[in-house]
């Protein structure tokens, strides 16, 4: 009997009985305690609901002006061919058919994939330029001297070409800035410069290394006696001068982060045999450790490349970690790293939960999970799958609900960067390489270029 | 017994828009129509997608596919509704479209404070519990809940007899409910 009231109970809860059942089913809660705990559980459960429009209530979404702006193209597009077949419908079948041949030619030497659509969308080109590093086509091995491509993702044109030296790498920079470093002779090469602007060569010793660049200092990584440990020195990008001397003896490190403001370094050590995974964060001018994370568990070496990304406000500092977790199965874990504190301050371990998703043991998803690590505009981050069991994934993670999407690109991936907005997202292929633009908002591929190089190094925006 | 509240609901001014210009395509008299629904429309998506930029997006669908429909309409029109039909059909393409989607719990061991994520975390348990649930269910519990639509109305625009919505919809408030509590004792 009391069972029967209960789907009654929700509908009053919603204000939908009509009146005569509301008064029977207040009767019956009045005698009842029991049903009006149930009563009350369905009140509680609606009223966390309508509490939860408070959520988006406060967003201002861009509806208006965009909506209007693609009516005007609508009806621009809808009057232009309106006019056409007024004014010219006795040449229009002449026309169609050349336009059909001339279309028809294109079409059949045209190298993209057939499932793109014709042409992207014309706000694909708010993804903005993005350098590509890498061995020319024309190169008779890997090894030769590469060169920097400035692309449009959209249409594909290579709007400038920097020749650089073999073994080239980009320096972790911020945007505005890209430096590159090569080895020229055994010793580092920096070619940095903003964009467009004039690019700035420096020389460094042998033993030192480049780990980043910000603003308008290099930091260096040298080698502090046959100990294995490191210096980092902060020198003048202009001229090489020093501008302090080298700081304490660190670990080696598997990557080094720059906080926006260019205060702290983030200096990720490898700890090698000793397991000793830490996060240090360094004094930018003087090199001196001022606070440290331990990473127990994590193994560093275990990735070609770790890959830690900062946020735009420098709050937070996202880490790529392998094996996280040894004594359970094999776990890649993205880690959100609060700063200035250093505390882990949330921690989302992608291959277990996301096998269970796939449908894999963990075992098998151990490796989903790829290198290249990117933050995308809105704040999510983009991971690649591993290049060996999940080739074309690219896995979007939003760190304020942990929520992951996985899509399918269709192209086995090598690297990836942000857009300059958050719905787009660069990627190349492995292979024969091809630059790829993703609208990460439709979750769909709209170009595909082949890039005139015989391999990626590296891909920035 | 106190009635509960009910969400608040926009005001009833329908009626004050230009129908029969709308049916002609007037451009101005749309403007009118982007300007009353288009943002409640878009919370309504990022409510139901947890994707405010897709949001964003099907709404500037939804709006355009009504404006290319509006003149083939004949009869009484309830604007608000039928608009509301149209961006539930967009979101149920991107539920099918969508591949994979997963919430990831957060672990506490290595939580050394009580951090910005825990925050939101615990702010949106309810639409972390929305998000296990199926797609329909999800778009029915906001529809009358978050959105104040009807039994009646939220029947129709998500194309269900009424007494198919009203059980499908108890069968949403129970799941929800027991996911919800759960979820609430477990934080």
């Amino acid at each position: 009997m009391h069972s029967e009231f209960h789907e009654l109970y929700a509908a009053h809860a919603d204000g939908e009985l009509a009146p005569a059942q509301r008064e029977a089913v207040e009767l019956h809660l009045a005698a009842c305690p029991a049903c009006r705990e149930e009563y009350a559980r369905f009140v509680r459960a609606r009223r966390a609901l309508v509490d939860w429009r408070a959520r988006e209530a406060r967003w201002q979404p861009a509806v208006h002006q965009p909506t209007m702006a693609r009516l005007a193209a609508a009806q621009r597009h809808d009057r232009a061919l309106a006019w056409v077949w007024r004014g010219a419908r006795a040449g229009a079948l002449a026309l169609a058919l050349f336009l059909l041949v001339v279309w028809a030619q294109w079409w059949g030497e045209r190298p993209q994939p057939a499932t793109l659509p014709a042409t992207p969308p014309p706000e694909a080109q708010e993804a903005g330029p993005v350098f590509v590093l890498g061995v020319p086509a024309a190169a008779a091995a890997l090894d030769a001297p590469m060169a920097l491509l400035t692309l449009d993702p959209a249409s594909g044109a290579v709007a400038a070409t920097l020749p650089t030296g073999s073994q080239a790498t980009l320096l972790p920079s911020p945007p505005g800035i890209l430096a590159i470093a090569s080895v020229e002779g055994g010793r580092h090469l920096i070619v940095a410069g903003a964009s467009g602007a004039r690019p700035i060569e420096l020389m460094l010793p042998p033993g030192t290394q480049p780990v980043a660049v910000h603003d308008t200092w290099l930091y260096t990584s040298s080698v502090d006696g046959g100990a294995g440990s490191r210096r980092v020195q902060r020198l003048a990008l202009a001229t090489g001068a020093a501008a302090a001397p080298p700081g304490p003896p660190l670990c080696a490190p598997a990557d080094v982060v720059v906080a926006p403001d260019g205060k702290a370094l983030y200096w990720l050590c490898d700890g090698g045999s000793s397991g000793e995974e830490r996060l240090l964060r360094l004094d930018a001018a003087t090199g001196q450790p001022t606070g440290e994370l331990r990473l127990p568990g994590a193994d560093l070496a275990d990735l070609d490349r770790p890959r830690a990304v900062i946020s735009p406000d420098g709050s937070r500092l996202f880490v790529r970690l392998p094996a996280l977790h040894p004594e359970g199965p094999p776990q890649v874990a993205i880690a959100a790293i609060a700063l200035p504190e250093l505390t882990v301050a949330a921690l989302w371990p992608l291959a277990s939960e996301t096998a269970a998703a796939l449908g894999r043991t963990p075992r098998a998803t151990a490796r989903s999970f790829g290198n290249d690590l990117t933050l995308l505009a809105d704040g999510r981050l983009a991971v690649l799958g591993d290049p060996r069991t999940d080739p074309t994934a690219l896995y979007l993670l939003d760190p304020t609900i942990g929520r992951v999407i996985r899509l399918d690109v269709g192209h086995a991936l090598g690297h990836i960067a942000a857009g300059a907005s958050h719905r787009w997202l660069v990627a190349t292929t492995r292979g024969s390489p091809t630059l790829l633009l993703i609208d990460v908002a439709a979750q769909r591929l709209v170009a595909a270029h082949p890039l005139p190089l015989r391999a990626v190094t590296a891909l920035a925006r | 017994m106190p009635r509960p509240a009910a969400p608040s609901m926009p005001p009833p001014t329908e009626q004050a828009l230009p129908l029969e210009a709308l049916r002609a395509g007037d451009p101005r008299a749309f403007e009118t129509v982007v300007a009353r629904y288009g943002d409640a429309l878009a919370r309504y998506l990022a409510r139901l997608l947890n994707d405010r930029a897709r949001a964003e997006e099907l709404t500037q669908e939804t709006l355009l596919a009504a404006y290319r429909a509006l003149p083939t309409l004949r009869g009484e029109l309830a604007l608000r509704p039928w608009l509301y039909r149209i961006a539930t059909n967009h979101a149920y393409k991107e539920f099918r479209r969508r591949r994979l989607v997963r919430f990831i719990p957060l672990l506490d061991s290595l939580s050394q404070s009580q951090s910005i994520e825990r925050e939101v975390e615990a702010r949106d348990l309810v639409g972390r519990v929305l998000a296990t649930l199926d797609g329909e269910s999800r778009t029915l519990l906001v529809l009358t809940a978050v959105e104040g639509f009807s039994y009646r109305e939220a029947a129709a625009i998500v194309g269900l007899s009424p007494e198919a919505a009203r059980k499908r919809l108890y069968r949403a408030k129970m799941r929800f409910r027991e996911r919800y509590e759960a979820e609430s004792r477990a934080e």
